[in-house]
Formats: structure tokens, C-alpha cells, sequence
């Protein structure tokens, strides 16, 4: 499983916001190509989990590497852990594609621009180049119609779809899903989750929150179960599904499915 | 009542060429001071927003400082006593073939300094209005803050602060007349010579106050044109037209905005 570099490796991580323990002692790897599945009852630290790996939150504990660098943070000569400077940051992220649960579109924007905005701004691909590639883009998740469309203007299914267009339009190594079709309406949920899937059989590496089972138990590689704070277990979604070990697994799939 | 119409409609619709100067010197006065002010208070809102704890001391000192003295005093430091203190003496000077009188650069520096201290704080309170979401998302595509502000922040902060932005400048222009203490031969110090000459007060001076009228009836439909058209940028098909903000409706009566620089004089 491990034979490749991990994308990400975490091991004990700890996070603390507001006063509680939202990350207790996580570990895991993601292999290039790979799509990891999180799931688990609320406040089982999955988003947060899933927000470290780009920096969007900071882990007081234990070591988090994306692409083999240190994520949020970094070691100076005396062992001490010090912030990340932003710069350094920013440039880290431009790997590593978000989509947000209510989308985060940027509403001044058409649906094109919104995919070609970073490519040219942060990038500094030539608009020649970067419209065309958007265009394809938003193409491939079937919304090439609406490219001059602005998100008000969209449903919650083809915001979503557009979000991730943008998110690819950096061309990441790495991809995060937090809960991506949570605030849909259910008959939105499958043209994402589409999409999904085929990125997934693009061999994109994924790892994204979801409730969506039928997702996991169809793309997942492997299924983190989350709660607590803590991973209580790792199996292929064949096996979890179908013969979960740990009880705590045993009480969330008993609810949800 | 003795009230000389043929005067009033006389210095209404011929004004003699030193009350046009003033109107001018008004109008140019205001623009310019609302032009550096919206710099200097766009500086002074991203200092208070900083990570670094020297720079927000020094943006929440200078809010403080300003929006808590009189412009009119400030004014008179500024030209007067800073002057008398051998601090700084203004100089008349030339900027491209024009002379700037002394009395001028002063004023505009008042100005901005006075303004900068509100709008700083109506370009905060329309930066923290964006979402934190569009913050993140423009994070998580790896653009810097400057970039995120620029390109992200700003242009949806804009939609929202140009209502009391437009409200600031209003009240700019009316507070030129206060200019007239420190010697800036603006519309107001203008007509009181000629109250004075004539002793026709009453007749030149609501003739002042319909030419103040018109400026900010005019600054009105501009203000309406601009909110209509950021609104359409960002696809809100919010209809206010110039008439209903002129005279009432519901959705202007909303955008009503609160802070005046004039009314630290009253």
C-alpha cells in the first residue's frame, strides 16, 4: 500500500481550537492516486482533520508532511515548531485543491473567471492560455453553457461543480472535499458526486468528508473513521461495510445506513 | 419682509466671476480631499486589520484622535498653529502652470486627515462584511493576502460601502464652508464679502445654500449611478433609481448612513 511516497503523512497530529481537542493523536497516509474517504458522527474532527492539510487550520502536535514538506508549520535549527511564514504558505497551497462545503464561489465573478482567476493571478498563465483551459474545465463538469453565468445565478449542483472546476483549474497534486454536497439539495447531490467519481478514475488523489456512503463504498480506496478526535478505524470500504471491527464503527454505521 | 429678488435671482442665475471661482474651488477642494481621504483611509483600515500590534495601535490612536476633535480646530492647528510653532508653514505653489494658494493645501490636507478617520472605519466594517469563506477560498487557490484583497475582498467590500462612502462626501462638500476660517475663498467666504459689501445677507446666502443643494443633488444621482452598477457586477438586480433616492423609498431610506464629519461642529 505504502510503497510510493505518501502525498500526506500524518502521524499524532493534534489540533486545538477554542479550548477543546479537536484532533487527538490522528495518523494516516495517503498514497499518490489514492482517494481517502472520513467519515463519522459530527464533531469527530474530520473537517478540521481535512483542513490542516492545507494550512486553513494548525496542528499544536505531531508531524503533518504534504508532498513531503511540513503543512502549517515548520522546524527551526533548535527542534522548536514556528508558524509557517505566508509566503511560504501561500505557495504550499497552490498544490492542494479545497472545495468548501457552501461552495465559496466568488460571487463578482462569472463562472469562467472564477476558474481562470487563479490560474492568471497567481500562476501568471497568460489569459490566452488560462481562458481556453477554464473553458475545458467547465467542459468537463458539464456546465460549458453556463461559463458567463454568475453564481447567483446557478443552482447549488453547478456551484459545486463549478467550485471544483476552480479548484483543478491549479492543476493540484492533491485534492480536499469538506462535506461537498452537505448543503445540496438531493437531487443535486449525484451530479456532483459524478464528477467526483471521475476525477477519482483519473487517479486524482482525494480525500473528502462525506456522508454520501454510496460514495464511499463505490470510489473509496480506504475509509478513515473518525471520532473524538481520534482515527478509530481503517479499512477498504468492502471490508468496513461489511464487517466493521471497532464498536464505535459498529454505532455510527448502525445510524447511517 | 424686505427681500430683493432681483438680487437673489441675480447672484442665483448670473453669479459674478469670484462666487464661480468658490463654487469651483469647492467642488475641486471636495474631490481631491475625498480622493486622498479614500487612500489615506483605505491605509489606515488595513493597518487596523494587521497581524502586527505596533501598526493597529497606531491606526486605532489615529481614529481616536481625529474623530474625537474638531475639524474646525483642526483645521486652525493644522494651517495656523503649526505655522506659529515653526513646525510647518504652508507656501503657495504652482502644480502643473497652477498656483495653489497656501490657505488651499492646508485645507486639503485638514480634509483628508479629518475624512480619512471615518471612512477608515467604513472600509473596516465593509471588509469584515465579506464572508470568511471568500477569504479562505481565494487562500486555498494559494493568493497572497494583497492579491486576495485586491482582487477578492475589495471588489465585494465596494458593493457595500460606496452607500455611507457616498454619505462622507456629501457631508465633505458642506464641510468646505468651514474652510472659509482659514482665508480658502471658497462659495462661503465668497458670499459673506458680498453680504458684507451689500448687506443683502439673507438674499446671497439662500442663494449659497441652493448652490449647496445642487452639488449634493447632483453627488446623489452620481452616488444612485454607482451602487446600481456594482449592484449589476455582482449580478444584485437592486433597482434605486434617483428619484426614489432623492425623495424616499423604502430601500434608500435602509442605506441611510450614520457618521457626518460636520457633526463634531454642531
Amino acid at each position: 500500500m505504502t510503497a510510493a511516497p505518501a502525498i500526506v503523512t500524518a502521524r499524532d497530529l493534534t489540533c486545538t481550537l477554542g479550548g477543546r481537542r479537536v484532533l487527538d493523536g490522528v495518523s494516516l497516509d495517503v498514497a499518490p492516486g489514492e482517494v481517502v474517504v472520513l467519515v463519522g458522527p459530527s464533531g469527530a474532527g474530520k473537517t478540521t482533520l481535512l483542513r490542516t492539510m492545507n494550512g486553513l487550520e494548525t496542528i499544536d502536535g505531531g508531524d503533518l508532511l504534504v508532498a513531503g514538506e511540513p503543512m502549517g508549520y515548520r522546524v527551526d535549527s533548535t527542534g522548536a515548531r514556528r508558524d509557517l511564514p505566508r509566503r511560504i504558505l501561500t505557495k504550499r497551497r497552490q498544490e492542494i485543491g479545497f472545495v468548501f462545503q457552501h461552495f465559496n464561489l466568488f460571487p463578482h465573478m462569472t463562472a469562467l473567471e472564477n476558474v481562470w482567476h487563479a490560474p492568471v493571478r497567481v500562476r501568471k498563465t497568460p489569459r490566452s492560455i488560462a481562458i481556453p483551459q477554464a473553458e475545458a474545465l467547465l467542459a468537463r463538469v458539464g456546465l460549458a453553457d453556463k461559463a458567463d453565468s454568475r453564481p447567483n445565478k446557478l443552482s447549488g449542483g453547478q456551484q459545486q461543480r463549478v467550485a471544483i472546476a476552480r479548484a483543478l483549474a491549479m492543476k493540484p497534486q492533491l485534492m480536499l472535499f469538506d462535506e461537498p454536497t452537505s448543503a445540496l439539495d438531493p437531487e443535486m447531490v449525484g451530479e456532483v458526486l459524478d464528477v467526483m467519481r471521475e476525477l477519482a478514475a483519473d487517479h486524482m488523489t482525494m480525500v473528502v468528508v462525506t456522508h454520501e456512503m454510496g460514495f464511499a463504498r463505490e470510489v473509496a480506496d480506504r475509509v478513515v473513521v473518525m471520532d473524538a478526535g481520534k482515527v478509530v478505524e481503517i479499512a477498504p470500504p468492502a471490508a468496513l461495510f461489511a464487517n466493521p471491527q471497532h464498536v464505535r464503527t459498529q454505532a455510527f454505521l448502525s445510524k447511517i445506513l | 419682509m424686505s427681500f430683493d429678488w432681483s438680487f437673489f435671482f441675480k447672484n442665483l442665475f448670473t453669479p459674478s466671476g469670484p462666487f464661480l471661482q468658490g463654487l469651483a474651488l469647492t467642488v475641486i477642494v471636495s474631490i481631491v480631499a475625498m480622493a486622498g481621504a479614500l487612500v489615506v483611509g483605505l491605509l489606515i483600515a488595513l493597518m487596523r486589520r494587521s497581524e502586527i500590534t505596533p501598526l493597529r495601535v497606531v491606526a486605532s490612536f489615529y481614529i481616536w484622535l481625529i474623530r474625537g476633535t474638531p475639524l474646525l480646530v483642526q483645521l486652525v492647528i493644522i494651517y495656523t498653529g503649526l505655522a506659529a510653532a515653526n513646525v510647518v508653514r504652508f507656501q503657495d505653489g504652482e502644480i502643473g502652470g497652477i498656483l495653489i494658494k497656501a490657505a488651499v493645501q492646508a485645507a486639503i490636507v485638514g480634509l483628508i486627515i479629518n475624512e480619512s478617520a471615518y471612512i477608515s472605519e467604513i472600509i473596516r466594517a465593509g471588509l469584515d462584511s465579506v464572508p470568511v469563506g471568500q477569504h479562505e477560498a481565494a487562500a486555498t487557490l494559494g493568493m497572497s493576502g494583497l492579491s486576495a484583497m485586491r482582487w477578492i475582498i475589495l471588489p465585494q467590500a465596494l458593493r457595500l460601502m460606496v452607500p455611507p462612502l457616498g454619505n462622507s462626501f456629501n457631508g465633505l462638500m458642506k464641510s468646505t464652508s468651514i474652510l472659509s476660517i482659514i482665508g480658502v475663498s471658497e462659495m462661503f467666504l465668497v458670499a459673506q464679502s458680498i453680504s458684507a459689501a451689500s448687506f443683502k445677507t439673507f438674499e446671497i446666502f439662500a442663494a449659497v445654500a441652493l448652490y449647496y443643494l445642487a452639488l449634493t443633488t447632483i453627488w446623489t444621482i452620481i452616488q444612485a449611478m454607482i451602487e446600481r452598477r456594482l449592484n449589476a457586477a455582482v449580478g444584485i438586480d437592486a433597482k434605486v433609481s434617483s428619484w426614489q433616492r432623492l425623495f424616499g423609498g423604502r430601500r434608500g431610506a435602509t442605506l441611510q448612513p450614520t457618521s457626518s464629519p460636520i457633526g463634531d461642529l454642531v
